[in-house]
């Protein structure tokens, strides 16, 4: 093996054809005038586990969507058994045993765990469901892969890992050859997450095979027996995954890369200060947050960062506990109050929460903060100014104004909303996932503009799944546990294996 | 493609046109001047009851009681005549005013009490017209007073000026809907409700302001209504309100919330009131113009229904 400049080319990849259960051969997939995958080729064997690995934007998630034919690439080939699958739809693909499974993976809450594990072949009687057969039949499923529950329970009663298990089973019950799991760890603590990838090893021995994409490069050294590394678009590495060091594997994923953002820390004179806030799935924080500093909240899914934000942004009731911002205190009870005192929440969920998809791209920029004439008008003109200004500002891609926003990209609509944001002039900003669903040219652009944003005193909270992200762009993390704040990482304590961990960690 | 676009969004018009010529074709006298005027007082009351649904469809709800509203405000109005001898003026008032209170009432329902609007405001007209109908006893109360008529009877030249009323209050719906920072909050409301509050929106307040509206247009048409027929009967045709319902959403408002022209209601309102007026012209039997109007009803929604495919493929 040859490790140089951050890229290890393999000494033979000549594998047997016998044992390979996927072949992407030389596939090629652009975006606009952006290519995303760059002639990437990979094998994964028969009951292996394959690491795919690379920043966020490398080409992950386009590329496992193309394996699944949720996407069609623009050059190239996929053969799976040795079949070029490469122009079957998804659901010719699935037959042939290659399943997608990502991050969300969707169960139907409401229905019973053996319903969500059958469908849509529940077995009948008469034309009717057979309740007895299908309890039989998923427990036996159930139980032979290692999750003994009662399969006429709620599936919305389960747990995050269990149901990541109960949608890997519904796979390898359907005959799954190939597995592709995204990020199935993302959220759980670290014991779960232990638990979970022995299951899922547990699974290879009867032929199953995995691709596994993770940011935690530590469990693809312990999990994976294979792994391919993107950068870019381009595989950069691949090989055996125990022939391979912690330090050179952190090398081939980040590269050399010039273009992306780094902020300078500095030190920040306090002007917010939260005390004693209490809030639904959090309680008694305190803290302190200095003009233009950006202080990143980390902890598990429902353990606090993501509630205070909500609390703050006036979506969540404030229980007790007092905000003051430059000595002012501060109401907080709903959004609108929240924004009048300077406190702007941008949320995770772009579509649902974010974004009024019937309206224009300028109404939404505009919404809520109308710009009036008469007092009671919407004035068209101001409108189109502040359009005009948060176009050039923020270098929003689009037609016009007056198209509909679910026609620009994730990153323009999220430059749309974080300019809805920017034009209330808030002391305070909330950034909820501010990348997620963005392309990395508009991730390094938001970046800029949340920087350029503190520069002019604003302070931040930040919520961000990814490490290296957080550690990018803050001044200070703040971990929590349990909905209150355990620790502090501040200066060079800030590393990316360090917020990573923090984030796992009980 | 442009111009299919353009005649997908307009086709409630198209639609008008060619009912109109074939209507004509058959009886001259639809085309006629006198027609006409029949066609735009007969489209006064209901197209204000269209825009009162309109109101609250734009929030993603709706308003089932402004039949029995329209009743019951007009009712009210009369009753203060009758018994206390109020000017007239002061009745126009309170008859608007009891439209407005049970707006109120219903928005109160949906918005701060979560009550589900279809069912809400259903009930809330079975017991209004049931309340009209104990306290008359099914009887016409008169109303003679020339002031409170005038508008529904009075002409200019030869033209009944009924349907002034109707083009006043679509200009103002307009304004309102299209320009006011106050319409552009119940588009936002209705189009998503999360996103709207988080913008800083008072969604509570927004949809209790829809109801609100609704209510103070069924009390005006209740006004209009009386006013044209000399009296107040609770006998409102039952098909009355499935029209109300029907022509906002022929004209291209969404029943999911959020979307919606107000030309578009009024398209609505004029293609059923040239429906029903000309299958009345052409000797249609009475007891048929109701299964027509049905099926009219079924066709402009089919074409909507289309539109709505072409723009939205791969959806469920």
């Amino acid at each position: 093996m040859n490790v140089a400049e951050g890229t290890i080319v393999p000494d033979s990849l000549a594998p047997d054809n016998a044992g390979v259960v996927l072949t992407v051969d030389n596939v090629f997939k652009r975006f606009g005038p952006l290519a995303v995958l760059d002639g990437v080729s990979l094998t994964v064997s028969k009951g292996a586990i394959h690491g795919l690995l690379g920043k966020n934007g490398a080409g992950k998630s386009t590329l496992s969507n193309i394996i699944a034919g949720l996407l069609h690439h623009d050059g190239g080939s996929i053969l799976l058994d040795g079949e070029d699958v490469s122009a079957l739809p998804l659901t010719a693909r699935r037959k042939r045993g290659l399943h997608l499974l990502s991050q969300h993976s969707e169960i139907f809450e409401d229905l019973s765990i053996g319903e969500n594990l059958l469908l849509p072949e529940l077995p009948k009687r008469f034309g009717l469901t057979n309740w007895p057969a299908l309890h039989r039949l998923a427990t036996r499923q159930l139980e032979s892969h290692g999750m003994p529950v009662d399969p006429r329970r709620r599936a919305g009663d389960l747990g995050a890992s269990d149901r990541r298990r109960l949608a890997i089973i519904k796979a390898v019950a359907a005959d799954a050859s190939l597995i592709i799991l995204d990020e199935p760890t993302a959220g759980l603590a670290a014991a779960e997450r232990l638990h979970l990838l022995e299951w899922v090893e547990s699974l290879t021995e009867k032929g199953t095979s995995f691709i596994y994409i993770s940011h935690h490069n530590d469990e693809v050294r312990q999990l994976c027996s294979e792994y391919t590394v993107l950068r870019d678009g381009k595989v950069t590495a691949s090989g055996k995954a125990q022939e391979l060091s912690a330090d050179a594997m952190a090398r081939v994923i980040t590269g050399a890369d010039v273009a992306e953002f780094h902020r300078s820390r500095e030190d920040h004179p306090a002007a917010i200060e939260l005390s004693g806030l209490a809030f639904p799935g959090g309680g008694r924080v305190d803290l302190t947050i200095g003009r233009g500093e950006i202080v990143g909240l980390v902890g598990l899914l429902g353990e606090g960062p993501q509630e205070l934000m909500r609390a703050l942004g006036g979506l969540l009731p404030i229980e007790a506990g007092v905000v003051v911002i430059d000595g002012y205190q501060m109401h907080l009870g709903s959004p609108r109050q929240s924004l009048d005192s300077g406190v702007a929440y941008l949320t995770h969920d772009r579509i649902g929460e974010g974004l009024v998809g019937s309206m224009s791209v300028t109404e939404n920029l505009n919404l809520g903060n109308w710009p009036r004439s008469l007092g009671w008008l919407v004035s068209g003109a101001g409108m189109n100014r502040r359009m005009h200004e948060a176009r050039g500002a923020m270098d929003i891609v689009m037609g016009s104004g007056g198209q509909e926003i679910g026609e620009l990209s994730g990153g323009n609509q999220q430059k749309v909303l974080l300019g809805r944001l920017l034009e209330r002039k808030p002391r305070l900003l909330l950034l909820d996932e501010p990348t997620v669903g963005v392309d990395v040219a508009a991730k390094e652009q938001i970046h800029r503009l949340i920087d350029d944003a503190t520069k002019k005193g604003v302070s931040v909270l930040l919520l961000a799944q990814d490490p290296e992200e957080m550690q990018r762009l803050v001044d200070r993390v703040v971990i929590f546990s349990k909905g209150r704040i355990a620790r502090t990482l501040q200066g060079a304590e800030i590393t990316i294996d360090a917020i990573a961990e923090a984030r796992t960690a009980r | 493609m442009a111009s299919k676009k353009f005649l997908l969004d307009n086709v409630v018009w198209i639609l008008i046109v060619v009912f109109s010529i074939l209507a004509g074709f058959l009886n001259p006298f639809f085309l006629s001047e006198g027609n006409l005027q029949n066609v735009l007082v007969q489209a006064t009351t209901l197209g204000v009851l269209v825009l009162a649904v309109s109101f609250t469809l734009l929030i993603g709800e709706i308003d089932l009681s402004v039949v029995g509203n329209l009743v019951f405000s007009s009712m009210v109005g009369a009753y203060a005549m009758q018994q206390f001898g109020v000017h007239w003026t002061l009745a126009v008032l309170i008859t608007i005013a009891a439209g407005v209170l049970v707006g109120l009432l219903n928005g109160y329902f949906v918005a701060y009490l979560r009550m589900n609007s279809l069912i809400a405001t259903l009930a809330m007209g079975l017991f209004l017209q049931g309340a009209v109908l104990g306290a008359t006893q099914a009887r016409t109360m008169v109303v003679t007073d020339e002031g409170y008529s005038y508008i529904g009877s009075a002409t200019i030249g030869n033209w009944p000026v009924m349907p002034i009323a109707l083009f006043v209050a679509y200009l103002l719906a307009h304004v309102v809907l299209a320009y006011s920072a106050w319409g552009r909050n119940l588009y936002a409301t209705g189009g998503n409700r999360r996103a709207a509050n988080a913008a800083g929106i008072n969604v509570k307040r927004a949809r209790l302001g829809a109801f609100t509206a609704s209510g103070f247009l069924a009390g005006l048409a209740g006004f209009l209504y009386t006013s044209y027929l000399g009296g107040v009967s609770v006998t409102v045709g039952s098909t009355t309100l499935l029209y109300a319902v029907a022509a906002p959403v022929i004209g291209g408002v969404s029943l999911f919330g959020g979307r919606g022209r107000v030309i578009g209601m009024l398209g609505g309102t004029l293609l059923i009131t040239v429906i029903q007026t000309g299958l009345q012209l052409i000797n249609v039997s009475a007891y048929y113009i109701q299964m027509i109007g049905g099926a009219m009803i079924l066709l402009a929604i089919a074409v909507d229904a289309f539109r709505i495919r072409s723009e939205e493929r791969g959806v469920v």
